[in-house]
Formats: structure tokens, C-alpha cells, sequence
């Protein structure tokens, strides 16, 4: 699953990411029409994949934002430094 | 030192340029990079001197 389980990671990694470089982008520049645009386009991109890969590995997050399937799905994920 | 403000040299001034919103990185290469914005891409390179940017 490792392969497949990074590149969807690296996916959310550099989405969220670029969601954070507009977002600090707008907080200088909040009449930059084109920025937003991107944001939001980015944004459901971004809640698509996180649906995508909660359903598939389990919770990206400890508590509060996504079902885990039984049994407990939160101590599957490799390791960060086994990644 | 001890002399009131409006008496010290002017030492400098900081000009920062507005970023202009433009090209932006795909989003994996953001990542690997620190910013989604070309303008602001600078990676470190001991040795490089400034004047030749």
C-alpha cells in the first residue's frame, strides 16, 4: 500500500499547502479576485481528496473530522519516518 | 546613543515591492520548493553574492 498510500499523502500535503500560500496571499491582497478564484477552486480539490482518503486509509486526523471503518483504522498508516 | 530620537542619523530604509498575484507553481512542485509563487522562489546557495541578482 506504501506507494500508492504516499503519492495520495504528497497529494493532501501539496494541495493544503498551496491553500496556505493563498490564504497568507489574500490576507495582503483580499481584492485579488484571481486569488480567491484559485483558493476556492483549490479548496474542493482538497476536501475531494480528503473524503477520498478517509474512506480509503481511514482518519487523516486523530478526533473529529472523518469515520474510521472497523476495526479502528488510525494506527494503519505507516509511520512517519517509515514513509 | 543617549541623544533624543528625532536626532539620529537616518540609518535605512526597507522597501518591500507588492507581490503582484501571477504564475503560479503546480502544486506538487510548491511544495518541494517553500512557495506556490515564482516571484518569491529564492533557494539558498552559499557562496552566491548578491550582486548578482
Amino acid at each position: 500500500m506504501t506507494n500508492r498510500y504516499n503519492d495520495d499523502l504528497e497529494k493532501l500535503m501539496a494541495l493544503q499547502f498551496a491553500i496556505v500560500e493563498l490564504n497568507l496571499f489574500l490576507d495582503t491582497h483580499p481584492d485579488s479576485e484571481q486569488a480567491l478564484q484559485d483558493y476556492h477552486k483549490l479548496l474542493e480539490q482538497f476536501e475531494a481528496a480528503k473524503k477520498m482518503y478517509i474512506e480509503k486509509y481511514g482518519p487523516l486526523v486523530n478526533f473529529g473530522y472523518g469515520k474510521s471503518r472497523f476495526p479502528w483504522q488510525w494506527v494503519n498508516e505507516p509511520w512517519p519516518w517509515d514513509m | 546613543m543617549n541623544q533624543p530620537s528625532n536626532h539620529w542619523p537616518q540609518l535605512a530604509i526597507a522597501i518591500i515591492p507588492f507581490q503582484e498575484y501571477g504564475e503560479t507553481f503546480p502544486i506538487a512542485e510548491a511544495l518541494k520548493k517553500g512557495t506556490l509563487f515564482p516571484a518569491l522562489y529564492q533557494p539558498y546557495e552559499p557562496g552566491k553574492r548578491w550582486d548578482n541578482l
